[in-house]
């Protein structure tokens, strides 16, 4: 098996020394090449992970490998664009890209991130600072591309947007990241922000994944039956159930077949599987085979 | 060239909304042998989508025979839906009739949509659309 | 200024050391400014005090105007380590961490390490070759004045930092406390204060209580009273005079007794003084002060510095 881009072994992050943990015991792999959500609710670590997976923040205990390295020795191949969309306010665009250039030294595309902000109509000589927020996104996703990376790590990044310039960017980003095969992760808290666009999914809570792997096989795992109220075979995982009156509806995982019973069966849709897996904490961790770590490297204590 | 447009609500995959959005393009002679598909990457900018999924769209179409993507130019079509009826076809002309008749004994449109459909799915039936 | 001609400006600099310095040009160039203007101030008097005749009236309100604008200056060099060091801490490191731009920076191919020590390698060469210049201006238009204005500008006193490199010794400690303040403190204003603070503690510390300490102390003896302690050339601490058996009488035991009709002289002879002392520094100390003191603020500075990579290793994963 190629080398994972992120591959995370029992991640933990607690800030302070008896603080909250805001990442913990999280587990997962996500595959080259694939465009991750990083789905959940506000506070649920996903900003501190990504952190963690940029190499900002050291994590408390766990391993975890990018691109089969430390973040820190992953630097050339990565790159991570906060939900602040920090850049110099007294730049200019043009600038701003300069600035890319030089702390890229050997692998900046400046084709690649001129092109990406022309297709947003913008003036190079133009300051940051007057630049309204999609403008400044358009920006900054230049920033991250132009240095090529294997990994692109993105948070909240269309959070601000209008819906035409979310679509043009998401676009623009797809487009350059499915021509050079680069793994992307966005997270956010907004799903229908990126159903279509990825096809792979890490669900986050609390710190921990939840689910985990590719959309669709998620999707098939489980089933959204309705039917008169009945008793659910014990070897069925059920995520969660609702009974209205005689009628029942309920999102099980299909891990025994037959499902029985006098039901309805269909398979979820994307927002009713997350949904429901929100509402019902108690369900258990669900991740595809590909989305399973295999062991870090043996004994290779905490990765930092 | 055909423009891909895709609805995230419809419940139906979104490679199958392109494989399909396709071959009604081809039925309808908007493509023909020898056109190309628009590129991967123009459908991804366009709609936003998932870039392995107009890969895995154009794939199908490929596998199906319908076109070929030959190294560094694009997709092409290489063979349109032969079954397709022109404007002035026998079979087009006995349908328009009979949605008169349908409409002469009072039903409306979705009556004889819900009929159609339901007509097709019985002689259809197992086929994959 | 457009950004074409500040990028030209800045021909050779590449990599991070670009970004830093584009970063920071203006305060740069108001640095560099106020240098230029120093050294053009000092050239057109060193010129005017050459070549006139020293009782002329436009050589002495010359000699004048600079005593005063020297004495200006060397009250206020204290403030230059401090500006410093409000300027690392604040727009140099915090507002980095303050505006989230960090988060872009340390994800570049470039480490923080690096970035870190650019950062302050471009800053010390800028501000320790500059501070060296006014230095150098500063001893150079003193050594001009006529010997009465020197007086006002003794060796000792406000003018001793800005005579050697205990100045330049004090911005780099600015250097070194700013980076390390901003990298805990983490918001711009804040640090700036906190670095500005310590510097001028530090300062303090030096300036009030370590520094006569600093070199062993010369004790003058004399039968007559000692003249030198009344002129510039010596740095005098205590004086009085010794009885028979060696004990001190000091002066300032004796001060106030001038109501009473005796000068402090009698009062101390009275009190059994035979002869006179006094512990000073003479001028000769002056090279071996500052070069001490230069020395224990260079190492302060350099803890500081590794403190603050200590803190920014231990912070970020990957930061090496």
């Amino acid at each position: 098996m190629s080398i994972a881009a992120i591959e995370a072994v029992g991640l933990g992050k607690r800030y302070g020394r008896l603080g909250k943990w805001a990442v913990q015991d999280c587990s997962f792999r996500l595959p080259q090449g694939q465009i991750c959500a990083l789905v959940g609710p506000n506070g649920a670590g996903k900003s501190t992970l990504l952190g963690q997976l940029a190499g900002l923040v050291r994590p408390s205990r766990g391993e975890l490998r990018v691109m089969g390295k430390t973040p820190g020795a992953a630097r050339q191949q990565l790159a991570f664009l906060a939900q602040e969309k920090p850049l110099y306010p007294q730049f200019t665009i043009e600038e701003t890209l300069r600035m890319g250039q030089e702390l890229n030294p050997g692998h900046w595309d400046a084709e690649r991130a001129a092109r990406i902000v022309k297709e947003g109509d913008l003036d190079p000589g133009t300051k940051v600072r007057e630049l309204s927020g999609g403008q400044r996104t358009r920006v900054a996703l230049a920033l991250c591309l132009g240095k090529q990376p294997d990994l692109l790590l993105l948070d909240e990044p269309m959070a601000d947007l209008d819906p035409l310039a979310r679509h043009q960017l998401m676009g623009n980003l797809l487009a350059e990241a499915g021509e050079s095969g680069t793994t992307v992760v966005i997270s956010s808290h907004i799903l229908a922000e990126l159903e279509g666009a990825c096809d792979y999914l890490l669900l986050m809570e609390n710190g921990r994944i939840r689910l985990g792997g590719e959309t669709d096989e998620l999707l098939s795992a489980h089933a959204l039956l309705s039917g008169p109220v009945t008793e659910i075979g014990a070897g069925t995982t059920v995520v969660e159930s609702k009974v209205t009156g005689r009628h029942m509806t309920a999102l099980v995982r299909r891990d025994s077949e037959p499902l029985g019973g006098d039901w309805e069966v269909v398979e979820p849709t994307l927002e009713e599987l997350l949904l429901a897996h929100m509402r019902s904490p108690q369900a258990p961790a669900l991740l595809t085979p590909s989305a399973e770590p295999q062991a870090v490297r043996a004994g290779a204590g905490v990765a930092a | 060239m055909v423009e891909y447009r895709i609805d995230r609500r419809s419940g139906v995959a979104t490679y199958l909304q392109i494989v399909q959005q396709t071959k009604h393009a081809l039925r309808l002679g908007l493509l023909e042998p020898g056109d190309q598909l628009p590129t991967a990457r123009a459908v991804v900018e366009a709609t936003a989508i998932n870039p392995n999924t107009v890969l895995k769209a154009y794939r199908e179409l490929e596998r199906e025979g319908l076109v070929e993507a030959r190294r560094g130019m694009g997709t092409f079509v290489t063979r349109s839906l032969g079954a397709a009826q022109p404007a002035d076809s026998p079979l087009r002309e006995e349908l328009r009739k009979w949605a008169e008749r349908a409409r002469s004994s009072g039903m409306d449109k979705d009556d004889v949509a819900a009929l159609f459909t339901s007509v097709l799915d019985q002689i259809f039936e197992g086929e994959q659309g | 200024m457009s950004a074409t001609s500040s990028i030209s400006l800045l021909p050779r600099l590449s990599g991070p050391r670009w970004v830093a310095a584009h970063q920071h040009r203006t305060t740069g160039r108001v640095f560099g400014g106020f240098v230029a203007v120093s050294f053009l101030a000092v050239a057109a008097f060193l010129a005017v005090s050459a070549g006139a005749d020293p009782k002329a009236d436009f050589a002495q309100s010359a000699d004048t105007g600079m005593t005063m604008l020297l004495q200006r200056v060397a009250g206020a060099g204290m403030l230059l380590p401090a500006l410093v060091g409000a300027f690392v801490a604040g727009p140099l490191v915090a507002r980095e961490l303050e505006s989230g731009t960090y988060t872009w920076l340390w994800t570049q191919s470039v480490s923080p390490v690096r970035w870190l020590a650019t950062k302050l390698a471009l800053v010390s060469a800028v501000t320790l070759s500059g501070t060296a210049v006014l230095v150098v201006l500063f001893r150079l238009a003193r050594g001009a004045l006529s010997a009465e204005a020197q007086f006002s500008l003794s060796w000792y006193d406000t003018a001793y930092e800005m005579l050697g490199p205990v100045q330049v010794a004090m911005c780099a400690l600015g250097i070194g406390v700013g980076a390390l303040v901003g990298l805990l403190v983490r918001k711009t204003v804040p640090a700036m204060v906190v670095a500005g603070i310590t510097v001028l503690t530090v300062a303090w510390v030096f300036t009030g209580l370590l520094r006569k300490s600093l070199w062993p102390v010369e004790t003058l003896v004399s039968k007559t009273p000692i003249e030198s302690l009344h002129t510039p050339a010596v740095w005098d601490f205590a004086d009085g005079m010794l009885t028979a058996s060696g004990t001190r009488v000091l002066t300032e035991t004796c001060w106030g007794t001038e109501g009473v009709g005796k000068t402090p002289e009698q009062c101390m002879a009275d009190l059994g003084g035979v002869q006179y002392f006094a512990d000073v520094h003479p001028e000769s100390h002056f090279w071996p002060l500052q070069l001490i003191e230069s020395g224990l603020l260079l190492v302060l500075a350099g803890l500081a510095v590794a403190v603050a990579f200590r803190v920014l290793r231990g912070r970020h994963a990957g930061a090496s």
